[in-house]
């Protein structure tokens, strides 16, 4: 059953519908979130507002757009909105010891994967120390993949806006990583 | 690494964003300079950082939680509507007319005068009603695999034993069991009860969705406003959203002296010593509020999320009913038509013991082609889970126990008076249940239904004979609910007097020997009781209320239900809540000084003995009682107790055995 079925079924009063959404998106959206929030205890609730924001205003979806980017919106601003009164719970650079240790994926060869895993650790460490509109962005296209357009439309910005500033990001990120990526030249 | 001239190509690029042109522009650049294949080296090294950063998942049972969470906001959204109603409503318990029969004053049948404005919370709310507690209950079903998968019946327990009340009803001379339905489970009733009225509860879309997206979003325009661009779906929705629900009281009061349209549909006819039903109207509102899903009390404290147990908001009501009234179809019909099934299985087993032994599944209600046998319900998870408008008692002594059990943990993790009265409130209620004449109903709805089941039971004095609402003590929307006292049922305070007589003498009782002194003492101070005007019930109203001005009772109902979510609101309940243990205690002092002070008028402590409150001087008008409270609207779990009496003016007796329904 596509987004579309369960929103459809979900306006009908079927509630269990939503449930389902949620079930598809949650793990996706904590993982972002994470990033952007600053902590996973932040991004939880964040997640949940985000949910439970879209559940209240599912009426006024407009299907313009898919329903994840949809609530990635809300749950952007509920994050930013969040941030503006407090700090996260905990500092990202509090989790760098905990992070990594779990990758994501675990196909690659053993040593592979120690290689990405500490890349992964260097990476999270530098994303971290990013400013909150380069690290957004940097998430969106990395770690969700999002075309320019859909980025600019979940950040209200211009695609041009988008691509410099998410080419901004990188390279602060590649002078972050230079010791991991270009070993040879420190 | 050097820079390179158009380094933001080589980005493009690697995301695949770049026109054909540029693309070509980037591949030439990356033939002509090493740099510029580092930097795409890197930023591909960069990327493939992202995909090991580790997964974090969410629990299971998250969808049901959110779930949860929107229908608290919803609420909290409801309960903002009603407060910013509430000047006129707050001081309506005294002075408001006689209510309009249950389901009359449905929303879409009042005059337009009465008609709420539409709003968008109004609308949607239905869409939660009728589906939250289902997919709830579906979600844990799915995810939670360890579990028994919910069935719908989960959501409704019957009473327990022999089921007399039931097969009696089915006997000839009782109307057909399914004359009403006591839980109307049909989806499309949902849906086709939403709005009768139509036209009132419509608004213009644009300007909902408006509203919508000044809740959802931070930022201006954006996706916000493109998602706006669907006025249709907000005006397909709006039908069907609104719910037939009784008038809020509140409006009734504010237009005293109009008289409600009359319903669309036939009017029932009122006969004597009957009730006069709305049937269609709240079956079709039950039928939402049968799938309701109730949450526990969640808030965080130090940082974690505590939950609190069953039991402990639970408003109390306790009834003396008329034994030879209580067998009656027409007293089972109004409990049904308001999602209430009592199947008290006493009559048939005046020890009230046979109910735990032989556990005749005691009737099996239909739902969705399926059957239940009402004890399955009894189970705990079931209770936390899977809650229906209506759970009545499967079992006196096992759901005691489960009651009870909550209780005393409750009680446990307190101290002082509210300790205190935490286990006296227990133990009244474990006492009280045992009784063979004595039988309850479990019933979580809303506002608006309890409202309808008080309003009834008021409406008929000839067959309640007393009717004292125990509002749970940290729940300040249930005080208001205090205005429906009448009479006295004498016999559950006479009690919690003495418990607390007991507790401070330290005379610990055998159980068994101490509930038949208790009960033999009580059945002494019940005929001397009945004989004064108003209870004690109505005294600690007075004292609870005459300390509370309209402000702080408006701010406190406000609290309890609109700012459920923001740890910023919580705190402010909390400080409500403390404020008010410390007035309580305060008040407390005060009145063991009016004791002291032999005053009459003075009210007592809030947990006065059973001899004080039997004294004569005590006597408060009801009227004087009613001041301006108001009720918070939410879900709520009510206990009515029904203690079946032979007379008005006879002691407490056993329920005849085998007493047949007329």
């Amino acid at each position: 059953m596509d987004d579309d079925q369960l929103i459809d079924e979900a306006l009908a009063g079927n509630s269990a519908s939503f449930g389902l959404l949620v079930a598809k998106y949650q793990d996706r959206l904590f993982n972002t979130m994470t990033h952007v929030a600053g902590s996973p205890e932040d991004a939880r609730d964040v997640v949940q507002d985000a949910f439970v924001k879209a559940f209240v205003k599912l009426e006024t979806f407009g299907r313009a757009s898919g329903f994840y980017t949809w609530l990635y919106r809300i749950a952007f601003n509920v994050a930013i909105s969040r941030q503006r009164r407090h700090k996260p719970t905990v500092s990202i650079q509090q989790q760098r010891e905990d992070w990594g240790h779990e990758p994501a994926s675990g196909e690659a060869p053993p040593e592979d994967r120690l290689e990405r895993q500490e890349l992964a650790g260097q990476v999270q460490a530098a994303l971290a120390k990013l400013t909150q509109e380069h690290r957004t962005i940097v998430v969106l296209r990395e770690l969700d993949g999002y075309d320019y357009e859909t980025i600019g439309a979940i950040l209200d910005l211009p695609v041009g806006t988008v691509r410099s500033r998410l080419h901004r990001a990188r390279m602060q990120l590649r002078t972050e990583l230079k010791q991991v990526l270009q070993p040879d030249h420190s | 690494m050097n820079p390179i001239p158009d380094d933001e190509l080589l980005s493009a690029y690697l995301d695949g964003e770049l026109s054909e042109a540029d693309r070509a522009r980037a591949e030439r650049l990356l033939a002509e300079q090493p740099e510029a294949r580092q930097l795409l080296e890197d930023l591909r090294a960069i990327r493939g950082g992202f995909e090991g950063l580790p997964a974090h998942r969410l629990e299971q049972d998250f969808p049901a939680r959110v779930l949860r969470s929107a229908e608290r906001e919803m609420l909290a959204d409801e309960s903002s509507q009603a407060a910013d109603k509430t000047p006129a409503e707050g001081n309506r318990s005294a002075i408001a007319p006689p209510l309009p029969a249950v389901g009359q004053a449905a929303v879409g049948r009042a005059p337009p005068s009465l008609q709420p404005s539409f709003t968008f919370a109004r609308w949607r709310r239905p869409m939660a009603w009728a589906g939250l507690a289902l997919a709830a209950g579906l979600l844990l079903m799915v995810f939670d695999r360890n579990r028994q998968a919910p069935n719908p019946q989960d959501q409704v327990a019957h009473a327990p034993s022999a089921g007399s009340e039931m097969r009696a009803a089915n006997e000839p001379g009782s109307p057909p069991a399914d004359a009403v339905p006591l839980f109307a489970r049909d989806p499309a009733s949902a849906q086709s009860g939403r709005d009768e009225s139509g036209k009132p509860e419509k608004q213009p879309p644009q300007e909902a969705i408006r509203e919508a997206d000044a809740a959802l979003a931070d930022k201006p325009a954006g996706l916000g406003g493109r998602a706006a661009a669907r006025p249709e779906s907000a005006a397909e929705a709006a039908p069907k959203a609104a719910a037939p629900m009784p008038a809020p009281r509140g409006d009734v009061a504010k237009t005293a002296g109009q008289k409600p349209a009359p319903a669309a549909g036939p009017a029932p006819a009122r006969r004597s010593g009957s009730f006069e039903l709305r049937q269609s109207e709240m079956t079709r509102n039950g039928a939402q509020a049968a799938e309701l899903s109730l949450y526990d009390v969640e808030f965080k404290q130090d940082g974690k999320l505590v939950s609190e147990p069953l039991g402990e908001n639970t408003l109390i009501v306790w009834c003396d009913v008329d034994a030879d009234v209580a067998d009656q179809p027409e007293f089972r019909q109004m409990l049904a038509s308001n999602q209430i099934a009592w199947e008290p299985d006493r009559p048939s087993d005046p020890t009230g013991k046979a109910a735990s032994s032989d556990r005749t599944p005691a009737i099996e209600l239909k739902s969705g082609g399926e059957k239940k046998i009402a004890d399955e319900a009894a189970d705990e998870s079931v209770a936390k889970k899977s809650r229906g408008a209506a759970v009545a008692g499967a079992s006196a002594q096992q759901r005691l126990s489960d009651r009870e059990r909550r209780l005393r943990r409750l009680a446990e993790s307190r101290s002082g008076d509210a300790k205190q009265q935490s286990v006296e409130r227990a133990q009244v209620v474990a006492e009280t249940l045992s009784e063979s004449n004595s039988d309850y109903v479990l019933v979580e709805a809303t506002e608006e239904q309890l409202k309808a089941v008080l309003t009834e039971i008021d409406r008929h004095p000839e067959m309640f004979l007393s009717v004292n609402v125990e509002p749970a003590a940290e729940v300040p929307a249930q005080q208001a609910y205090r205005s429906y006292n009448r009479g006295r049922a004498s016999l559950p305070q006479d009690k919690m007097g003495r418990l607390s007589k007991d507790a401070r003498e330290a005379k610990p009782k055998e159980a068994g020997a101490a509930a038949a002194v208790k009960e033999k003492e009580a059945t002494q101070q019940a005929g001397a009781a009945r004989r004064l005007q108003a209870g004690r019930a109505q005294r600690v109203m007075i004292l609870q209320q005459s300390a509370q001005t309209p402000e702080e009772s408006a701010e406190r109902d406000k609290s309890d239900f609109s700012d459920a979510g923001s740890a910023k609101q919580e705190a402010q309940v909390e400080s409500l809540l403390r404020k008010d243990r410390g007035k309580q205690s305060a008040l407390g002092v005060e009145a063991k000084a009016a004791t002291k002070d032999a005053t009459p008028a003075k009210p007592k402590a809030l947990a006065a003995p059973a001899a004080d409150s039997a004294k004569p001087d005590d006597e408060t008008s009801p009227a004087e009682s009613s001041s301006g409270v108001q009720v918070g609207r939410g879900y709520q779990q009510a206990l009515f107790i029904f203690r079946r009496v032979s007379s008005p003016e006879a002691d407490f007796a056993p329920a005849e055995a085998g007493k047949k329904p007329q």
